[in-house]
C-alpha cells in the first residue's frame, strides 16, 4: 500500500477511536446493579474485635449489632439486647428475639459470651480490651441470657458493650472464610478486593452495596458527577461539599457532628504554665471566623468535649470570645512585653496544615510566633502521647463515654495509661471526676460534669476550638441515606435507588 | 529575530521583572484574609486570591523570584562543575578521562528527577537542601558537552601553537578553548535553566521545596489541584505562569541554537 494510503488509514483509524472516546465519556449508564459508596481509604479490617479507625468500625457496624447502642443523646439503648441491674456489680442482659445470622441461625448467648470472652482475651490482642477490662466473668444463663459480673460497681457499663456480636464458630475459626460467613448486622459480607473495595449485600432484600475506596477528594467528586459513586462521606473540604450540593444530579447533606477539635498545651513548659499566656491564646484565635470562611458553617465553635445535646454536654457555657486587644493585655500582665515563640505540632494532612497557618496568622497579631512542623501521621501521634510538644493540634473522634474526663484530664491519667498529655494537674478537676464516677444517677453526673466543664475552661488545658459536621453528597436518584453525628452507614439499611436511566 | 522569539523574550524579561520586584510583595504574598478565600479573578481585584484569601499575583511574584533564583544559582553551580570536570577529563585524557566518562554514564543511567527526589528526601525539605540535591545532578550535561567540545578542539592548530610557545595547560583551555566551546555551552545552559525551574516546581510540588507559608510555583500547583473543581484559577493561573516561562527560555534556547548553528547545518 502506498504510504499515502497507509497514512489515511491511521488517521481514519485514530478519529474513530477518538468519536469513540467521546461518545463513551458523554453517557454514563447508571450503575442501577448496586449502590458504590465512595470512601477516603480502605477499611483495615472487618473484624469486630479489631475494628478501631472510623471506615473499619462503620463497616463492621453494618455487619455485626452489638448488644447495645446510644440515642441521640448519647444514653446507652438497647440494641441486640435490652438490660437490667441485678446488682452494682452485676448486669442481666436479655438478648431479642428474632435477631440471626445469615443462614437464619438465631443469635444466641453463646455467641455474645464467645464474642466477648475473645476480646478481653489477651492473647486474641483485641484493641478493645481495655474498655472491658472492668468485666470479673460473663456467662450464659440460658439460649437468650447473659450475665455480666463487674470487678467494680459502674453505673455506665452497658456503654461499654458496643463490639458488635460475631458467631461463635466465627471466633473460633482461624479460617479466613469461616470468619465472614456469618453476620449479625443489617448486611452480609460478599467480597472483598485486594484493592480495599468491599461488597455486602443487604439481608432483607438483596440489595448490593459497594464500598469504593478513592483517597483523592477531587477524583471522589468527578466520579461522582460521572456516575461512578453514588454517594460520597468523609474527608470532604466544605468548600467542594458545597459546591457539589449546587451540581445538577446531585444533593448534598449536612449533620452536626460531634468530632472535637482543640489545642492542646503541654502544662510543664515554662511559657505555657502560666494560665493568663493560655488565656491570651484562646482570645486570640478567631473561632467564629474560622468556621464561617474555613468550614463554611460546617462547623460549630466547641465549648467543651462534648456538644450540647450530649447527657453529660453542658449548653450555655461562656467561652472567652476572640479579643486580640485583651489577648496583648494579658501577655503583658503575664510578664510577656517582647515577642513569644511557641512551636506547634501537626500532622500532615493538608487541611489540618491550612488550619495551622491561619492560626499562626491570628496569633502573631498578638506577638506570638508560631513555628509549626508538620509530622507524618505516625511521629505526630507518638509525640503527642509521649509529651514531646509544646502545642498541638488534634480531634476527638466519636466521643460518647464520659469516663473520657477521666481518662484525658485527671492527674493520675498520664501517658502511656492515659491521655493526659499536657500533664495537666488540678485537684479540683480531680475531685469533680470523681465525684461524678461515683454519682448515682445521670442527672446528678451531669450537674459535676457542666462543673467540671466550666473548671476546664477555666484551666485551660485545652482551648476548645470547634465541632466538625459531617458531610455527605449524593446522586440524586438514591433516596433514604442520612448520616449520622458519628458519621456512620447505618441508614444504608433503607436505602434504594430510584429507577431512573442518567444520561448527560 | 521571529515575533515568536521577541515575544518569548519578552515573557522572560517580565518575569525577571516581577522576580526583582517581588522582595516588596512578600508581606502581602503571605498575608492571610479568610474573607477572600477562594476569590476568583477579576477586573481590579487581581488573579484570585487563594485557600487562605492570599492574594495569588503576589504569591506568583515571590514565587517567580523563587524559581528564577534556584535556576540561576542551579545552572551556575552546574555548570561550574561540568564544564571543569568535562573540559579536564577531555585535556588529560587517559584513565582521568575513562574515570570521568564512567561516573557520567552512570550519573546519565539514572534518571535525574529522580535521584533529586531521593536526594532531597534524604536531605530534607528546604531552600538549601534543594539547591544541593538540583546541583548534584546538574552538572553531568555540562560535563559531557564539555569534554566533547574540548575533545573536538584541542587538536586544532592554534591550540598546538599555544602549547608549543609554552603557555600553561590552564592558560590555553581558558584562552584557547573556552572561547571556542561557550557557545554549546550557553545553549546548553539556557536548556538546563528550563529543566531546573521544572524541576524546582516538581520538588516544591511533593513538598520538597520551598516550606510554607513561603510561596513557589510548585507547591500552588499541588494547592491548586484540591480546589481544581472548585476554584480552578488556583491551579490554572500558576501552571500557566510556569508554562509561559519555561516555554519562553527553551524558544530563546533555540535561537541561540540557531545563531550558533550547534547540531544544524553549517
Amino acid at each position: 500500500m502506498p504510504k499515502t494510503a497507509n497514512a489515511l488509514a491511521d488517521w481514519r483509524s485514530c478519529f474513530v477511536l477518538l468519536v469513540l472516546i467521546v461518545a463513551h465519556s458523554g453517557c454514563t449508564d447508571a450503575p442501577a446493579d448496586r449502590i458504590r459508596f465512595g470512601l477516603p481509604t480502605a477499611p483495615v479490617t472487618l473484624d469486630a474485635r479489631f475494628a478501631t479507625d472510623a471506615v473499619s468500625t462503620r463497616l463492621v457496624r453494618l455487619l455485626h449489632r452489638p448488644l447495645v447502642d446510644f440515642d441521640a443523646s448519647a444514653k446507652p439503648m438497647a440494641d441486640l439486647a435490652s438490660w437490667e441491674k441485678v446488682s452494682p456489680t452485676r448486669y442481666r442482659f436479655t438478648l431479642r428475639t428474632g435477631t440471626t445470622f445469615t443462614g437464619g441461625r438465631p443469635v444466641t448467648a453463646r455467641d455474645v459470651v464467645a464474642t466477648y470472652r475473645s476480646v478481653l482475651d489477651p492473647a486474641t490482642g483485641s484493641p478493645h480490651r481495655s474498655s472491658l477490662i472492668n468485666i470479673a466473668d460473663l456467662v450464659a444463663l440460658d439460649s437468650r441470657t447473659i450475665v455480666f459480673t463487674l470487678n467494680t460497681p459502674d453505673e455506665l457499663f452497658p456503654g461499654t458493650l458496643v463490639i458488635g456480636v460475631m458467631s461463635e464458630s466465627a471466633v473460633a475459626s482461624t479460617s479466613t472464610r469461616d470468619r465472614w460467613s456469618e453476620n449479625s448486622g443489617a448486611f452480609e459480607r460478599l467480597d472483598w478486593h485486594a484493592d480495599g473495595r468491599v461488597l455486602l449485600r443487604r439481608r432483607d432484600d438483596g440489595t448490593l452495596v459497594e464500598f469504593v475506596p478513592v483517597k483523592d477528594e477531587t477524583v471522589r467528586a468527578m466520579k461522582l458527577i460521572d456516575g461512578e459513586l453514588d454517594i460520597v462521606q468523609g474527608n470532604l473540604e466544605p468548600q467542594t461539599w458545597r459546591w457539589l450540593s449546587g451540581h445538577n444530579h446531585l444533593h448534598g447533606e449536612q449533620v452536626e457532628g460531634t468530632t472535637f477539635s482543640y489545642l492542646g498545651f503541654n502544662l510543664e513548659d515554662p511559657l505555657l504554665r502560666e494560665r493568663k499566656v493560655r488565656l491570651a491564646l484562646l482570645h486570640a484565635i478567631d473561632r467564629e471566623a474560622i468556621v464561617k470562611h474555613v468550614f463554611a458553617y460546617a462547623a460549630r465553635p466547641a465549648a467543651m468535649i462534648f456538644p450540647a445535646q450530649h447527657w453529660a454536654g453542658a449548653e450555655g457555657l461562656a467561652v472567652p470570645q476572640y479579643n486580640p486587644v485583651r489577648a496583648r493585655e494579658l501577655l503583658t500582665e503575664a510578664g510577656f512585653t517582647g515577642r513569644l515563640s511557641l512551636h506547634y505540632k501537626t500532622s500532615t494532612d493538608y487541611f489540618r496544615l491550612r488550619i495551622a497557618t491561619i492560626l499562626q496568622s491570628q496569633l502573631a497579631e498578638i506577638g506570638v510566633d508560631l513555628e509549626i512542623e508538620s509530622l507524618d501521621w505516625g511521629t505526630f501521634y507518638g509525640d503527642v502521647k509521649s509529651g514531646n510538644f509544646q502545642v498541638y493540634g488534634l480531634s476527638w473522634v466519636g466521643l460518647k463515654m464520659p469516663d473520657i474526663f477521666r481518662y484525658a484530664f485527671h492527674s493520675t491519667s498520664l501517658p502511656p495509661g492515659g491521655a493526659n498529655r499536657g500533664r495537666y494537674n488540678s485537684a479540683t478537676a480531680d475531685d469533680l471526676i470523681e465525684a461524678a464516677e461515683r454519682a448515682g444517677s445521670l442527672t446528678a453526673r451531669a450537674v459535676l460534669y457542666r462543673t467540671l466543664a466550666e473548671q476546664l475552661l477555666y484551666d485551660l488545658p485545652y482551648v476548645p476550638l470547634w465541632f466538625e459536621d459531617q458531610l455527605v453528597v449524593m446522586r440524586e436518584d438514591i433516596v433514604n441515606y442520612s448520616t449520622t453525628a458519628d458519621g456512620h452507614f447505618d441508614a444504608l439499611a433503607n436505602t434504594s435507588r430510584r429507577a431512573t436511566l442518567v444520561s448527560h | 529575530m521571529t515575533p515568536a522569539v521577541r515575544i518569548a523574550a519578552l515573557i522572560v524579561f517580565s518575569w525577571a521583572l516581577v522576580a526583582l520586584i517581588s522582595p516588596l510583595q512578600t508581606q502581602a504574598a503571605n498575608e492571610i484574609s479568610l474573607e477572600h478565600m477562594l476569590e476568583r479573578p477579576a477586573l481590579g481585584s487581581g488573579l484570585g486570591r487563594d485557600d487562605l484569601g492570599r492574594p495569588i499575583a503576589a504569591r506568583l511574584g515571590v514565587g517567580a523570584q523563587v524559581s528564577l533564583l534556584v535556576a540561576m544559582v542551579v545552572v551556575s553551580i552546574t555548570a561550574s562543575v561540568g564544564i571543569a570536570v568535562g573540559v579536564t577529563a577531555a585535556w588529560l585524557g587517559g584513565w582521568v578521562d575513562l574515570i570521568v566518562v564512567r561516573i557520567i554514564d552512570v550519573f546519565l543511567a539514572f534518571p535525574g528527577i529522580l535521584l533529586a527526589i531521593a536526594l532531597s528526601g534524604i536531605l530534607g525539605p528546604g531552600l538549601f537542601n534543594l539547591l544541593v540535591a538540583l546541583s548534584a545532578v546538574g552538572w553531568v550535561g555540562f560535563a559531557r558537552l564539555a569534554r566533547a567540545q574540548t575533545l573536538s578542539v584541542r587538536q586544532r592548530d592554534h591550540v598546538a601553537v599555544a602549547r608549543a610557545l609554552g603557555v600553561p595547560a590552564f592558560g590555553v583551555v581558558v584562552k584557547h578553548i573556552l572561547p571556542l566551546i561557550a557557545g554549546p555551552l550557553l545553549v546548553e545552559a539556557t536548556f538546563a535553566l528550563s529543566a531546573v525551574i521544572v524541576a524546582e516546581a516538581g520538588l516544591s510540588f511533593l513538598g520538597l521545596g520551598v516550606q510554607p507559608p513561603a510561596p513557589s510555583w510548585g507547591a500552588m500547583i499541588r494547592d491548586g489541584t484540591r480546589y481544581m473543581l472548585v476554584a480552578p484559577h488556583f491551579v490554572l493561573v500558576p501552571g500557566l505562569a510556569l508554562m509561559s516561562l519555561v516555554i519562553a527560555i527553551n524558544l530563546l534556547g533555540d535561537e541561540l541554537r540557531r545563531r550558533w548553528q550547534v547540531g544544524g547545518e553549517r
